[in-house]
């Protein structure tokens, strides 16, 4: 059933943003696939309160998806002038070799992280088993370890995906790595879209797709791919010249969307949604519009959070006293982080993107340096977590920072190639396109 | 040489020089996948591999537990396994056993089989005896 879900849901998401000409076509199927995505699992967890069962919910997100695809496809005309239209290079070859061992890696590496057992995972295959998204599942006491009290964008999508059958790892597999592929892409067309530079473009999700996000299996069942592959669809379709209302609102659903999938995921959409709003990303016109839609799904992510458990969390206790108490000792926390960053694993991409930053970065190339800004921003949330957390600092840094800075690196890498090149300001491109070609 | 051109030239270099570290680790690693002993290297990976994945066929295991099931629904597994850990167990029953009702999760290396027990499963390295709750 797996693949039927994916088929409803790539066609969803050509129903919404359709066969965009400011997009490589290479980028139109991973983009479909991230935006139908969310579309599907939104429409599941709307129909959830209505009692309304998981196949179901799932068939009628996959109608709704032929249908709207049905009537696009009547609506489109083919265009022969392809005069301006983005298109794939020879250099391209590049990141597609990057990517492979990584696609080989998650397809005969077995399942086995802890927290996809622990909580993504678990989380998946109760909804399926139990054919509902409701979550009254997570009350019982025995789910204390599955962080109940994050959100379940992720685990609701595998679901949705499967129509309510059992997930098996075969199908968790699948869909990490249409997520990875679609981040490789998304990287290389954020670049591209706010340069123009696809050498650099090319070059830049080559280098994330050689990252240990993507070596490292620890990440495979996690939420952090399809977060940040759902991060840069969202800075691609907010960037892209060809904008438009509709796609503005799409790339501001998408952007809030993140806020479903992960906890930071609202902190850094919020971060992300300042970067492109005074970045300048965005048309004047349809700031508005982009945010509003980000405020709708994000808020409402937070509203349906309140109704879960709250678990344990990092700020636990007397957050404060304990924050107080470290502060004399910060360069403890501080030194681990750095040292992290700094090993080789990162093969020096974290150096290389901070100094481009701090070369490069000014108000002359807003884009990009308010991009390298959230990053910034984030990274120091990470830290604030570390200072206030419950547990021993150092030892909650060993165990998920690596992880954190792996999901961090690709934007990093975005902002860092923003920089590299001329800024294209979204009115000079702007072709008007809003989606059929 | 003019100041442009030694940037451009230096700007060829250094692509030139990621071009070729990428194509070699890419390399490298397919190397490292196609000799079986060596897939499981990264970061993450020797760390907590060994600790997460204990056990061999684990969803096999818990599918014919499962079978053995039959239709009870609310059960106390206990797992006949040293050294048992019991988050470990608690968090792969929670997963392999979605929409059961699992009172209770233990061990009982050395002791007699319970009274209660009406299935037990046998492996190499786990044994399950289960127990419904009425």
């Amino acid at each position: 059933m797996i693949v039927a879900g994916i088929i409803a849901t790539v066609l969803a998401g050509w129903a919404a943003i359709g066969m965009r000409r400011d997009l490589t076509p290479v980028a139109w199927m991973p983009a479909w696939f991230v935006v139908g995505a969310a579309l599907m699992s939104g429409v599941a967890i709307v129909l959830t309160p209505f009692g309304v069962s998981l196949p179901v919910a799932s068939a009628v997100a996959a109608l709704l998806a032929l249908c709207a695809a049905s009537l696009r496809l009547r609506g489109t005309t083919r265009s022969s002038d392809d005069s301006g239209a983005a298109r794939a290079h020879l250099i391209d070859l590049l990141p597609l070799t990057a990517v492979a061992p990584f696609v080989w890696k998650s397809a005969i590496v077995p399942l086995w992280s802890w927290d996809h057992f622990a909580i993504w995972g678990v989380k998946a295959r109760w909804f399926a088993a139990t054919g509902s998204l409701a979550t009254a599942f997570l009350d019982d006491p025995g789910f204390g370890r599955s962080n109940p009290g994050y959100p379940n964008g992720y685990p609701g999508l595998l679901a949705v995906l499967s129509f309510g059958e059992e997930i098996v790892a075969r199908d968790v597999k699948i869909v990490h790595i249409l997520f990875g592929l679609a981040l490789v892409v998304m990287v290389r067309e954020s670049i591209r879209a706010m340069t123009g530079n696809v050498t650099i473009a090319a070059v830049a999700a080559a280098l994330v797709a050689t990252s240990p996000l993507f070596w490292d299996t620890e990440s495979l069942g996690l939420a952090e791919v399809p977060l940040m592959a759902t991060t840069l669809t969202a800075i691609v379709l907010s960037v892209a010249p060809g904008q438009g209302r509709f796609n503005c609102v799409v790339a501001g659903a998408l952007l809030g969307w993140t806020a479903w999938i992960k906890t930071e995921g609202f902190a850094l959409s919020a971060c992300l949604l300042l970067a492109l709003v005074l970045g300048g990303a965005i048309r004047s016109s349809d700031r508005i519009r982009f945010s509003a839609s980000w405020v709708a799904v994000a808020l409402a992510a937070i509203g349906v959070g309140r109704t879960l458990p709250a678990g344990t969390s990092f700020f636990s206790g007397d957050y404060l006293a304990r924050a107080g108490a470290r502060m004399p000792e910060f360069h403890a926390i501080l030194a681990p982080i750095v040292a992290e960053l700094l090993r080789v694993e990162w093969l020096g991409m974290w150096i290389v993107s901070f100094v481009i930053v701090v070369r490069r970065a000014s108000l002359s190339r807003r884009a990009g340096t308010a991009l390298a800004a959230a990053v910034a921003v984030q990274l120091t949330l990470y830290v604030a977590v570390y200072l206030f957390t419950y547990l021993d600092p150092a030892k909650h840094i060993d165990a998920s920072f690596f992880r954190i800075a792996a999901a961090m690196l690709p934007l990093a890498i975005v902002a860092a190639g923003a920089l590299l090149d001329g800024n294209r300001a979204p009115e000079a491109g702007a072709s008007g396109s809003d989606g059929a070609n | 040489m003019f100041p442009e051109r030694r940037r451009a030239l230096l700007r060829r270099i250094v692509l030139t020089s990621i071009v070729a570290l990428v194509l070699c680790v890419s390399g490298y690693r397919m190397v490292l996948l196609a000799a079986k002993s060596k897939r499981i290297m990264a970061r993450g990976e020797t760390r907590f591999f060994r600790w997460a994945h204990r056990e061999q066929d684990i969803d096999t295991k818990f599918r014919d537990l499962r079978a053995a099931l039959g239709g009870r629904r609310s059960i106390e597994l206990v797992v006949h396994v040293a050294p048992f850990e019991e988050t470990w167990w608690q968090i792969m029953c929670r997963y392999y056993l979605p929409g059961y009702r699992v009172v209770r999760i233990g061990t009982a290396v050395g002791n007699p089989p319970s009274p209660l027990t009406e299935a037990v499963v046998s492996y190499d390295g786990a044994r399950f005896s289960i127990v419904e709750l009425r």
